[in-house]
């Protein structure tokens, strides 16, 4: 039995020290590659959140950026839309220089489910269109608050913002549809 | 006369019904075939914009026959139902055939999708219709149905399951079966069916073809587009086999499958008015209002060719290709790249020149030949050089 105890003690440490090292390499594997990960995740949802905090949406689901306080400002689809239609196979701009109307249908957005218009968030002028939409239209489902902007405008009047929804307003919104 | 049968329609329709379907005379009275629903034509002779409303929240429908075949009147009154209807409360059914003509989606590109060679000095007309998806070939063997609803009651798969569910009940051993793709297959393996749609902010659109007896040969022969070096961004086509219903079964032909579609919408919808179908001239702009302007600008060259997305053509060999770009559906540049001991600089440039800006067409691809056939060295001398042409 005394041997027998040995052995069992002699073991012991042997466990105690295996186990330590097991805890160290999981330790050593997770905590920086966790750490990094936690960090980057912090970053792009702040980052996401200052972006939807400057934004204006409409029912529509579209959003409205300001440049400043200027007139201009750029207008693109929410996530919400890019989820709802699909995988996007072609964008249809207007044209730049085009005077277009708030509500008006100035542009179609292709998906492999249905042709859906895009309404005008208020009225001004077309300055610029994302051209890259014509050879990438998918960059409008993979960054629909980014990279997938549509095209850019200048209000007839900065104050028609106003009257679009804020995020709140607008998640409301989406939460009075499920 | 006319006092009374407003009278009349009010009180059938009901207290909270405003669309007025039962005017008019009865020009079209036709039996349709006794399922649940006896289906009687009417011809619809004044209308106006729904304005109903519901407080029973019960779902309303009414079917549409479209009296005219060509393919723009029909696609025009698609646009009118689309921009001027409230669809709150009911739901539109427009079933409607076309004389032949090919029908490209929205943002396609017709010369890579049809064979003009075929098309062009034949019936055949090109129409570019709104909603997307693929190419289609349609004739009076092809039946189209177009399902309005609200955006909130936009379904395809639910539009599908009527026609199927329609043509089943009557001929009981078709055997048809609705893709995820939204397609329906004859027998698993042909398609009689394609799905497009339109979406808007209130009002939503499903159309579908169903090919009952088509001319396949025209349908295969205009559709055949073989590599003609067009390159391109635009929405390209999925082609399938195809069938038609009327070779499972001869009974199935145009009338008969509307009464049958028909009868099955009214059986999943309180009819707004009488179970009937509803003739309708999409032309009328008397009872359409503003019609006509949505029928030009489907007709415009603007629209059916101008539309297309860019894209580049290309022809040629060793010696000589021509690669022409064009945008909107005119000739944005010309790049001709030929080898030859002649310096034909000025006559290339000059016949480019005249290329730049015009409409592209068919006859583009003789001009493009004319070049090539016009800086085709006659003689090969010992030195040879490339010369580029570019605008």
């Amino acid at each position: 039995m005394a041997g027998a105890i040995r052995g069992v003690c002699r073991l012991q440490p042997f466990i105690k020290t295996f186990s330590l090292i097991s805890q160290q390499k999981v330790t050593a594997f997770t905590k920086p590659c966790n750490y990094q990960y936690q960090n980057a995740c912090r970053s792009f949802t702040s980052q996401m959140n200052k972006l939807l905090s400057e934004m204006r949406f409409t029912e529509e689901h579209e959003w409205v950026r300001q440049e400043g306080s200027t007139p201009h400002v750029t207008v693109g689809i929410t996530d919400y839309a890019q989820d709802s239609l699909g995988d996007i196979v072609f964008v249809e701009l207007p044209e730049v220089g085009s005077q277009v109307v708030e509500k008006d249908s100035i542009g179609a957005i292709e998906s492999v489910k249905a042709v859906s218009d895009v309404y005008c968030p208020a009225s001004g002028t077309v300055t610029e269109v994302n051209t890259e939409l014509e050879s990438t239209p998918e960059v409008v489902n993979t960054s629909p608050l980014e990279d997938g902007w549509l095209f850019k405008m200048e209000l007839a009047d900065v104050s028609s913002l106003d009257t679009l929804l804020t995020e709140k307003e607008y998640k409301d919104y989406l939460h009075g549809l499920e | 006369m006319k006092f009374l049968v407003k009278l009349l329609s009010f009180l059938t329709l009901g207290p909270h019904s405003n669309y007025l379907c039962m005017l008019g005379c009865y020009t079209h009275c036709r039996m349709g075939v006794k399922a649940n629903i006896v289906t009687r034509r009417k011809y619809l002779t004044t209308g106006r914009a729904f304005s109903n409303t519901s407080v029973d929240n019960i779902i309303k429908g009414i079917v549409y026959h479209s009296a005219s075949t060509d393919v723009f009147h029909n696609l025009a009154f698609e646009d009118w139902v689309y921009n001027n209807l409230d669809l709150t409360h009911s739901d539109v059914l427009l079933l409607w055939c076309n004389s032949p003509c090919v029908v490209v989606g929205r943002h396609q590109n017709p010369w890579a999708e049809c064979n003009h060679r075929v098309v062009e000095g034949s019936k055949v007309k090109v129409a570019r219709r709104r909603s997307g998806g693929g190419t289609v070939y349609h004739d009076r063997g092809n039946l189209n149905c177009s399902f309005f609803t609200s955006r909130e009651r936009y379904n395809r798969q639910k539009n599908l399951k009527t026609i199927i569910s329609g043509v089943k009940r009557r001929w009981p051993l078709v055997d048809l079966e609705a893709t995820c793709r939204d397609d329906i297959m004859l027998n698993k393996d042909f398609k009689i069916s394609g799905s497009a749609s339109r979406l808007g902010r209130d009002i939503a659109y499903h159309h579908c073809t169903l090919l009952h007896s088509c001319n396949k040969d025209m349908l295969l022969e205009v559709l055949n587009v073989k590599s003609n070096g067009i390159t391109h961004k635009a929405t390209a086509s999925v082609p399938s086999p195809v069938k038609n219903l009327g070779d499972m079964d001869a009974r199935v032909y145009h009338e008969s499958l509307i009464q049958t579609i028909a009868d099955q919408f009214y059986t999943e919808r309180e009819p707004l008015g009488k179970p009937v179908i509803y003739d309708v001239d999409p032309s009328d702009a008397q009872i359409w209002p503003g019609v006509h302007s949505y029928r030009e600008e489907l007709q415009s060259w603007k629209w059916v060719y101008g539309k297309t997305p860019p894209f580049s053509i290309q022809r040629g060999d060793d010696t000589l290709s021509v690669l022409i770009h064009v945008s909107q559906g005119n000739i944005s540049g010309v790049i001709v790249r030929y080898v030859s001991d002649e310096i034909l600089i000025n006559s290339i440039q000059q016949l480019c020149a005249s290329l730049k800006g015009s409409r592209f067409c068919t006859r583009t691809h003789t001009t493009n030949n004319a070049v090539w056939r016009f800086a085709k060295p006659t003689k090969v001398y010992s030195e040879n050089y490339e010369v580029y042409s570019e605008l």
